[in-house]
């Protein structure tokens, strides 16, 4: 690929590619290398204090990718598309990383741009990326493979600067793939930018994600257990400040009976984020804020069952389809009872993405989407998972994706 | 006679802790009613939260608006004929600005609030007064941005008013220096705004080495210190430059919002700012809990002026510490407190990339 050289970038690792060469899905190089890559991130003991670098490091090693492969199977023969152009959320430090790994476990050479802020954890995770391209049993990948950032304000002002090619309009012109993370607004800058008209492309749009928990299971569990689901519930929510597409922002009960049994589980999760969280003073600004203007904006059934502290809760004693539009963040979540699951159906739209559950079935759970034809609800897992990314996200099977079939018959 | 006229006949620091309390308890539960009854938009963040304004309530459990919902959302109390005046808060282009919607009657408050607060500080007399600003900041009459309307506010103080600065902003030397020889044994008020103030009034003269002869002044400055944290002027060095390139000694900080103007909060000889009995001030942790004396929070603020917008009781985003209430050394009743400048930007996470539109 034939980029005009800019002082504007920097390249964090490996090198732009020169072709647009692929190798198989889960080719021993890029396993050999993801395997390399999670070894030296355990073993490194600034990491270890990063838990998301230490997630990162956990997902890519080679048994975990061994089950991606075998999930994978084997009904066609397949090679990467080629060069994929990967950009990456502004806030969400390793997110870059997973992104580069789908890429490169689809057979794919991999343009990946990091967010201009610098994360301790996408330094540690790119810094060591770098180290282990230079290495020689890994030069066939070092050539496929760049890490790069630069800044992205030339993206949302075309034409600003005349025949001053953007880097992301030249490196999208030669790309066979695009996976654009960061939600709308990222999207809709990013697509003024043509890619060729055989590349596909992976969005990765705003979405709204909820849970649901069933009272009847939550009065059973024992305090220890209870712990652990508000531990769970914290992951979901707290770790990104409630503000990934996957973090829930409502929580429908069924089988509710006792507002004294909800409260247990209020309780609990109060006492982990008092004990995890750190709230800084612009975010408790930020969130009464959301809290106030949502009441002023949505509906007028809300009714705050605790307005301020660890976790603002408000009741809405109906929902419908607009209710996606009131969401929390660093810890304000709206609640409902519902009589029964398919109560809800008419709620979900295609901006639905993940379904956290406690206490249901999830059969019913899968059910309740296609029985009723849902346009949205992408993932059904159990509270605790929602943050877990995998290479099926969004609905989307990004390796497959990101890949194509030789169809020899 | 009003609550508020009794108030406006009474000195500005001179109610005790207890005193004060009564005052605010049932002129605060008047205009939440009003407030609650005109204003749809406060209406359902009060329904909300679960607040019933016909009971009786603590000040500090009164609910708070961040002072971002001015900037969201068009509050008011009046009807859209009753505007007199709309105001804005600064801000830079792009981002969006507070509308304040002002009646006649909420206006008229604001002035004889000021006047009350200021005389305080100058005496009731206007005096002659120095603006560093430049006249053009001014001349828009259709204009309230926050700087324009500030010095139109501060303007009422003083008479014929000298601006400091040419329309370039550089420092028009001779007009100084003809205000200075003019009224050279009367005192005199200069107004303007605190990084103004630095940045064309005090590294100028420290670059020219010129020495102005203003030691019959009093400087009032205010409008928040973010560009001078940034480079390391606090407040102490920030007088002891205007003595060096001025003689000005009386230097007084002032803090108060577009949402709140005139109830505004004036530095005392200590270098306390104060709370009058129109105001008052809660400094909060981030849970939003009340929090000690000495303690630095978020700081609340309230005001007995706004009838005609729900803004009588409003969150910032500066981080503040309570002092002391009716102990100030400088002999002022009501709390004094100090400013520690904005809340911090926290790097917030999240999938959607955020935009500075």
């Amino acid at each position: 690929m034939s980029i005009m050289p800019s002082p504007e970038m920097t390249i964090l690792a490996g090198e732009i590619p020169r072709d647009n060469r692929a190798l198989q899905p889960f080719s021993n190089a890029a396993i050999a290398f993801l395997d390399e890559l999670s070894k030296n991130l355990r073993a490194n003991t600034e990491a270890k204090q990063l838990p998301d670098v230490m997630s990162f490091a956990f997902w890519c090693r080679k048994s975990q990718l061994a089950r991606l492969k075998v999930r994978f199977g084997e009904e066609y023969r397949r090679m990467g598309r080629g060069t994929v152009f990967h950009i990456t959320p502004s806030n969400v430090p390793v997110n870059f990383a997973y992104s580069f790994a789908f890429g490169l476990l689809a057979g794919n050479g991999n343009i990946v741009r990091l967010p201009t802020a610098e994360f301790a954890s996408a330094t540690i995770v790119s810094e060591t990326i770098s180290r282990l391209l230079l290495q020689p049993q890994h030069s066939a990948l070092r050539s496929m493979n760049a890490l790069i950032r630069y800044q992205r304000e030339k993206d949302f002002n075309v034409g600003q600067f005349g025949n001053d090619c953007s880097l992301t309009e030249q490196f999208s012109a030669h790309a066979d793939a695009r996976i654009i993370w960061g939600g709308d607004a990222t999207v809709k800058a990013i697509r003024k930018f043509a890619i060729p008209s055989r590349a596909v492309e992976v969005t990765f749009a705003d979405r709204y994600s909820f849970c649901v928990m069933d009272e009847a299971a939550l009065a059973g569990l024992s305090e220890d257990a209870l712990k652990k689901l508000a531990r769970n519930f914290y992951n979901d929510s707290y770790l990104m400040d409630q503000n990934a597409c996957s973090s829930p922002h409502l929580i429908v009960w069924l089988n509710s009976e006792k507002p004294e049994t909800r409260k247990h589980f209020w309780d609990a999760l109060e006492e982990e984020v008092r004990a995890s969280y750190d709230l800084a003073d612009v975010q408790a600004v930020d969130r009464h804020a959301r809290l106030m203007g949502n009441f002023v904006r949505g509906p007028s059934d809300q009714r705050a069952e605790k307005s301020s502290g660890p976790a603002i809760r408000v009741n809405l004693s109906t929902l419908d389809d607009t209710t996606d539009d009131l969401r929390g963040t660093s810890g304000l979540f709206y609640e409902h009872c519902a009589e029964q699951l398919n109560d809800i159906a008419e709620i979900v739209n295609n901006k639905y993405q993940t379904l956290t559950y406690f206490g249901v079935d999830k059969d019913l759970l899968g059910n309740f989407v296609t029985s009723n034809q849902l346009s949205g609800i992408d993932r059904i897992v159990p509270v605790g998972e929602a943050l877990a990314i995998d290479t099926i996200w969004d609905g989307i099977d990004v390796l497959k994706t990101l890949s194509r079939i030789i169809d020899v018959r | 006679m009003t609550e508020l006229e009794q108030l406006l006949e009474t000195p500005p620091y001179s109610l005790t802790a207890i005193d004060k309390s009564a005052v605010f308890n049932s002129m605060l539960s008047g205009m939440t009613q009003r407030h609650f009854q005109n204003c749809p938009e406060y209406r359902k963040m009060l329904n909300g939260v679960g607040f019933d304004p016909y009971e009786p309530f603590k000040t500090e459990d009164l609910p708070f608006l961040p002072v971002r919902l001015f900037k969201e959302f068009s509050l008011k109390s009046i009807p859209d004929s009753a505007v007199h005046k709309t105001m804005q808060s600064s801000g830079t282009s792009g981002q969006q600005v507070s509308q304040i919607y002002l009646d006649k009657a909420t206006a008229l408050n604001q002035s004889k609030v000021l006047s009350k607060i200021m005389g305080a500080l100058i005496g009731p007399k206007r005096l002659p007064m120095l603006v560093i600003d430049a006249k053009k900041t001014v001349g828009d009459r259709g204009s309230f941005s926050a700087r324009s309307a500030g010095i139109r506010g501060f303007s009422m103080f003083g008479r014929g008013v000298t601006y400091a600065l040419h329309d370039d902003m550089k420092l028009n030397y001779n007009a100084i220096e003809k205000f200075a020889s003019l009224h050279r044994d009367t005192p005199v008020f200069i107004f303007g705004f605190t990084s103004i103030i630095y940045q064309h009034f005090i590294q100028e003269l420290q670059l020219s080495k010129l020495k102005l002869p203003l030691a019959n002044a009093t400087l009032l400055h205010g409008g928040g210190w973010k560009k001078l944290i940034d480079i390391s002027v606090d407040n102490n060095s920030y007088k002891t430059m205007l003595k060096d390139v001025a003689g000005i000694t009386k230097v007084h900080n002032y803090y108060g919002m577009v949402e709140q103007t005139g109830s505004i909060f004036t530095e005392c000889g200590e270098g306390h700012l104060h709370s009058s009995i129109f105001s008052d001030i809660i400094i909060r942790r981030a849970d939003l809990s009340v929090a000690e004396t000495h303690e630095k929070g978020l700081i609340q603020l309230i005001s007995l002026l706004p009838e005609s917008y729900p803004g009588h009781n409003i969150l910032t985003e500066d981080i503040g510490e309570l002092l002391g209430e009716d102990d100030c050394s400088c002999g002022k009743l009501g709390r004094h407190f100090k400013i520690h400048g904005r809340a911090a930007q926290a790097e917030v996470r999240g999938c959607s990339d955020v935009y500075n539109a």
